[in-house]
């Protein structure tokens, strides 16, 4: 008996030392770290107390960083669950051709997001890219889809957008099909319009798929790394930072290791705020 | 009536087509330029099919030691598949099946959706320090173990879905006829719930193949890098010379990716909803 009480905890040994070596260890080295402020000549670190974050805080870059992360997070999040919505909407409708739909709409989300970036970088070139040739063809002017300030945003969430649709589609689209069919068919019966059906019965039943899809999406789209780093460089000047290049360029650039732990810190805290209420959510369904 | 129909499947045609050129298009631009010549991409007026066809730059980048690149990610993905699976089924079965204190249990799930959360860059440096003490920076081997970041908690959240969806009767039948609790998991319990097995695999290759982050910074030396490492060194080239290779090498990159698509997309999509949401 007292062999068969042990093998539980046997089998989660593995399992626990990784979860100790790859995020707890790395999770409490940030934190002690942002304590400090590092040399890394001489690898020393001094003990500074509160003083890395205060000079994150101070720090116009990492504000702006702020911003920018929270203005793209918002604006990500909501196209890409609306468009999600737009396609799960359409295929649960066409059931005829959903079996040749759903590939293709799935499709970039299975690219390596290098492969996003490469390929929307061919389209937006100012010289040679397709959508200025467009534009140009059509009577406008050309646009800086990648360098204009204005503009840069917005390119970035498109591209965004693209490749990450395909998991708002997927999770809407098993909220659609657990709606039971006979609720439809008995408004129907009492004469209820489209409109309403959709109101009165689609976005009620599919207010938990809708609202775990917005969760989802402003913690991913909360930590954007790649896109910035690989296609801006976080500029033009610094209009285009987001906290994880800000975290990336202090720590594997600057070496400031104490000022990018104490960002580090401050990301993860507000991260886990809004996480909170997925993981709440998630272990209620487990 | 009829009329109605019919206009109301126009618009229904026509937002399919619109959906369908909105999502093709980079693909399909990224395949024709691979085969243009430099001086048709690198033109004012771009074209719509390769007028001179060429596999100029397929040729160059299998030169530069693409297939090398390739060989590093196939390793590094099956081994990072085989660790969370070799982990993350004995842990998921004890889990969810084995008798644990409560508060231990609900610790260790926690910590799985955490992990889930954090962002990448804010563990990767920290990480990447300590796996130098170890000598496992610049190795694949460590690569692959650094890994487990993303797919042990992907494995075990995954896999304690599927354990919970087995009748408990077929275990204690087989614990009456003597058998030990490893014997039922490998012999009874894996070959139930194997598509859920199948769904980690695939997820698992899928998030390791295309990422870039850890890769980029665990990795220096030009033999040992990732494909997605190698197109990231294309994209941010200044050469425009080189964007037929850079289609090239995406291309090949994603074609392993998108054949998911074709021949296991059932398991794709059951992946892809219990990564986001758990087991529905």
């Amino acid at each position: 008996m007292n062999k068969l009480e042990k093998t539980p905890y046997l089998f989660l040994f593995l399992a626990i030392i990784l979860f100790v070596i790859l995020t707890l260890y790395p999770i409490i080295d940030v934190i002690y770290l942002s304590f400090h402020k590092y040399n890394f000549i001489t690898e020393e670190k001094e003990f500074v107390g509160l003083k890395e974050y205060i000079s994150c805080i101070n720090d116009y870059i990492f504000k702006t960083s702020i911003i920018n992360t929270l203005y793209f997070s918002l604006a990500a999040t909501f196209s890409q669950t609306l468009l999600g919505l737009g396609f799960a909407i359409l295929v649960n409708r066409l059931n005829r051709i959903r079996k040749f739909l759903i590939p293709i709409i799935i499709a970039p989300n299975l690219l390596p997001v290098v492969v996003v970036i490469s390929a929307w970088k061919l389209l937006m070139d100012y010289d040679h890219g397709l959508f200025n040739y467009i534009l140009n063809s059509l009577g406008f002017e050309k646009v800086g889809w990648l360098f204009d300030p204005k503009i840069i945003w917005p390119s970035i969430i498109i591209i965004d957008t693209w490749q990450w649709t395909p998991v708002c589609f997927l999770i809407l689209l098993a909220g659609l099909q657990s709606i039971p069919k006979d609720l439809y068919e008995a408004a129907m019966i009492d004469g209820a319009s489209s409109t309403s059906l959709f109101s009165k019965i689609t976005l009620p039943l599919l207010k938990p798929h809708l609202f775990l899809t917005l969760l989802l999406r402003s913690i991913d789209t909360f930590r954007i790394f790649e896109k910035v780093y690989l296609l801006t460089g976080g500029g033009p000047g610094i209009a285009t930072e987001t906290i994880s290049t800000y975290i990336f360029k202090n720590g594997l650039i600057f070496f400031d290791l104490g000022k990018a732990s104490a960002a580090s810190v401050l990301m993860t805290l507000t991260i886990i705020t809004v996480g909170i209420v997925y993981i709440i959510n998630i272990m209620k369904r487990g | 009536m009829l009329c109605n129909k019919f206009i109301s499947n126009l618009i229904l045609s026509l937002f399919v087509i619109i959906l369908i050129i909105y999502i093709l298009l980079p693909i399909y631009w990224l395949f024709i330029t691979s085969f243009k010549i430099p001086i048709e991409y690198w033109t004012k007026t771009p074209t719509l099919f390769p007028s001179k066809f060429t596999l100029e730059h397929y040729y160059e980048i299998f030169n530069k030691g693409f297939l090398l690149n390739i060989s590093n990610t196939i390793f590094v993905c099956i081994i990072a598949s085989l660790i969370a699976i070799l982990v993350g089924l004995p842990a998921s079965y004890s889990l969810s099946r084995l008798k644990i204190a409560n508060l231990f249990k609900n610790g260790i799930l926690t910590w799985i959706l955490i992990s889930r959360i954090i962002p990448p860059v804010v563990i990767v440096l920290p990480l990447y320090t300590t796996f130098k003490v170890f000598g496992l920076t610049n190795n694949l081997l460590g690569l692959s173990i650094a890994y487990e970041v993303y797919v042990l908690p992907f494995a075990i959240w995954t896999l304690i879905g599927f354990f919970k969806t087995i009748p408990k009767e077929i275990e204690e039948a087989a614990l009456v006829d003597g058998a030990n609790r490893i014997t039922i998991l490998i012999k009874i319990l894996v070959p139930t719930i194997l598509p859920g097995i199948i769904a980690v695999l695939i997820m698992g290759i899928l998030t390791i193949w295309n990422e870039f982050l850890f890769a980029y910074v665990f990795l220096s030396e030009s033999s040992k890098l990732t494909l997605p490492v190698v197109i990231a060194g294309l994209v941010t080239s200044e050469y425009g010379e080189i964007w037929g290779q850079l289609a090239a090498a995406g291309l090949i990159s994603s074609v392993p990716m998108l054949l998911f698509t074709v021949y296991l997309q059932k398991y794709l999509i059951l992946g892809f909803t219990t990564r986001e949401v758990g087991k529905m």
